[in-house]
């Protein structure tokens, strides 16, 4: 008799456990649910927008690889010699100073001032 | 009581229904299960594939620098071009663009007919090909005219049906200059791989490492923000800087083809060599071919002779041997070898035909060391060799690097001959070695010994890459390498003295001597006669080396024509060589007399 009250009393207590897991239940779905709407409306908008700066990093990176290519070209011999046609390029003689002791004071009246 | 036991029993109800329901669903959820691991697996495993993507992102082997920072070989993206049909069809349901549009526009812009255009893709389509090639390796600008191609319906707008590839080519801007020396590339299973020269040594420096893209796409195509991405970034090859001084390459290169023309050689070789460095400033053959278009049928042309063909270079050698006897202190400039001369030709060994001196003439009057140098006779030289000991003889060739490989950075292409130990040297052997015959160099190596005395004696290391610069721009620089010290310096001094008195002998009064008369130079000729089927014919070996014997030491220059028709080098490397020296005199910066 006892026993069965007591199982009585367990029945009763667990009515108030299920209401309180039924409220956590709902909790952790709202929040689940609300999480993920948070997730996608914030991420999910930024999917075009990694796609694009990726898609620009790729360009970038071929541009720089055509500028490389572009000034490797430009440093050959034809190029060079293309570019004294051009411009109608001439060597000149250069004297150059060979130190600033040297008479020509030039370099050492720059250097007092 | 009653209430209680109903409670129980509703209890107990409601129990077994939890676990009828619980059963059933775990039921269900083994069943789903079982569909997509097993019943449809595989429909499952090709929709994920579909969504996961994993795309290279190129990146591009490393470029080979000249001394100066200019460029000699490089890659350059290239475009691909592909028709997407699906987009094409689209596009004319939508009525934004017909295929008439785009056939006549695209072909334009690539050089072709439309309807030679429309064949090709009508081609492919009737194989059930959707993804068809239209143009191959275009250059950026021939891309950028397709890139700008637009709608006539919506000019704003590009024309669609159309997507590219990125590759890459390997450019050698200069064409065939320095072109056996830079190497080339063959493309294996889709990657670039050097063959010959500076490109198959750095193989490793100036391949690429290729970037991927990991991740997922959503069901229109997007990539999925919260799936794991992967991402290896691509990183380019290495740029390599040799020691080649271009515009000194361009100018031997030119006076190599035409001398080697002029003295109807087969091929010619020369090498210009820093040697207080092992630098190796120039390295020219020809014939030659041009990497771009690769035409030549000569195989020759495509070998690096200086590096890869040993070869018996005559008296040049003798520069070992004198060397030798010099720093053992057997002999001296002025010592008298042969106080009586010789009768042009002397027998050695009652086994072995006569040994002769080039001209067959007699010399009357005692020969000192130095004469014997200058006009290069083998009978001295035999009697100079006699008097050194054999083993150090064998020592002084070995320290000269003469049976062992050059160590150039140049990989497979360092070919080199054997030295026979001398215990197994007989008199014959003494004889051909002693003026440079019965072993073989390649030029470099010829090269290298030459500068070891131009070093005052020490032997360094030839090198033709100075630094190798990564992506990052990390520097790794090449130092320069002492192989070891083969003469005193004293010895080297007398050999330098002995090397001049041989270039004023080798500029005689009709061969502009005003202009070689303001140099300092010390030079050797050496003429080998050729084997064939095993013994000795009519046709030379004809090289010539020489140095800036000025303190400043600026240059080591070895010279090689292959079977010139006139059989003595006197007249043709020897005249080559001093063509070579006075086109390059001014951009080695070789100082003149009295300068310092």
């Amino acid at each position: 008799m006892i026993q069965r009250i007591q199982t009585n009393k367990k029945l009763i207590s667990f009515k108030k456990i299920n209401k309180k897991l039924l409220t956590i239940n709902i909790i952790l779905l709202v929040g689940f649910f609300s999480s993920q709407i948070l997730v996608t409306s914030v991420l999910g908008t930024k999917t075009q927008e990694i796609d694009e700066i990726r898609q620009k990093k790729d360009d970038l990176r071929l541009q720089n690889e055509i500028l490389t290519a572009q000034i490797d070209k430009s440093t050959t011999i034809n190029a060079s010699q293309e570019l004294v046609d051009r411009l109608k390029l001439s060597t000149k003689d250069v004297t150059f100073l060979n130190d600033k002791t040297s008479d020509d004071l030039a370099y050492d009246q720059n250097q007092a001032q | 009581m009653t209430r209680i036991k109903h409670n129980d029993d509703n209890l107990a109800g409601k129990v077994r229904s939890f676990y009828l329901m619980a059963f059933f669903m775990g039921i269900l959820i083994v069943a789903f299960c079982l569909r997509w691991q097993v019943v449809e697996a595989q429909k499952f495993i090709e929709y994920a594939k579909s969504r996961s993507i994993t795309s290279e992102l190129k990146s591009y082997r490393g470029a080979i620098y000249s001394k100066d920072g200019t460029t000699l070989a490089y890659s350059e993206p290239r475009f691909n071009i592909y028709v997407w049909v699906d987009d094409l069809v689209l596009a004319e349901t939508n009525g934004t663009q017909t295929r008439q549009e785009f056939y006549n526009k695209m072909a334009e812009a690539l050089g072709q007919k439309p309807s030679d255009l429309q064949t090709t893709i009508e081609n492919y389509y009737s194989q059930k090909i959707r993804w068809i090639p239209i143009a191959k390796d275009l250059t950026n600008t021939d891309y950028d005219k397709i890139n700008a191609l637009k709608r006539d319906s919506n000019p704003a707008q590009k024309l669609t049906g159309w997507d590219y590839e990125v590759t890459s080519k390997r450019i050698y801007p200069e064409g065939r200059l320095a072109s056996q020396l830079v190497g080339l590339t063959n493309e294996v299973n889709g990657k670039l791989t050097g063959v010959g020269g500076i490109e198959e040594h750095y193989d490793g420096l100036l391949n690429p490492r290729q970037g991927f893209l990991t991740g997922e796409k959503d069901a229109i195509g997007q990539t999925v923000t919260m799936a794991l991405q992967q991402t290896i970034e691509p990183k380019n090859g290495s740029s390599v800087y040799t020691t080649i001084d271009k515009n000194l390459q361009a100018v031997i290169e030119k006076k190599l083809k035409e001398g080697v023309e002029y003295y109807k050689s087969i091929s010619g070789s020369v090498v210009i060599e820093d040697p207080k460095t092992g630098s190796i400033l120039a390295m020219a053959n020809y014939p030659d071919y041009d990497p771009n278009v690769r035409a030549e049928k000569d195989p020759q042309a495509y070998g690096n002779s200086a590096t890869l063909r040993p070869y018996e270079a005559g008296s040049i050698g003798k520069i070992m041997t004198l060397s030798t006897a010099v720093e053992l202190g057997i002999l001296d400039k002025d010592t008298v070898v042969l106080p009586n001369g010789h009768q042009g030709c002397e027998s050695i060994n009652q086994d072995l035909p006569p040994l002769c001196t080039w001209d067959k003439l007699p010399v009357n009057g005692p020969m000192k060391a130095f004469e014997c140098f200058y006009k290069s006779d083998n009978i001295c030289f035999f009697h100079i060799a006699e008097m050194i000991n054999r083993k150090d003889l064998f020592a002084s060739f070995s320290k000269f690097g003469v049976g062992s490989a050059s160590g150039i950075d140049l990989g497979r292409t360092d070919s080199y001959g054997i030295l026979k130990d001398y215990t197994d040297w007989n008199i014959g052997d003494v004889a051909a070695f002693s003026y440079g015959h019965g072993y073989q160099v390649n030029l470099v190596q010829a090269a290298d010994y030459v500068s070891t005395v131009a070093n005052y004696g020490v032997r360094m290391k030839p090198r033709v890459v100075d630094k190798v610069v990564d992506s990052d721009g990390n520097v790794k620089e090449y130092k320069p390498i002492v192989v070891e010290r083969a003469i005193s310096k004293e010895t080297s001094d007398k050999m330098t003295e002995m090397m001049n008195i041989n270039f004023d002998f080798s500029t005689p009064e009709w061969y502009n001597k005003d202009l070689y008369n303001q140099y300092y130079l010390g030079v050797k000729s050496g003429t080998a006669l050729l084997v064939q089927n095993g013994v000795y014919v009519n046709d030379i070996n004809a090289s010539f080396v020489g140095f800036d014997a000025s303190p400043e030491r600026t240059f080591v220059m070895a010279l090689w024509l292959e079977k010139p028709e006139n059989q003595l080098s006197f007249y043709n490397s020897r005249p080559l060589w001093l063509d070579m020296f006075a086109a390059t005199k001014d951009i080695l910066g070789v100082p003149q007399k009295g300068t310092w």
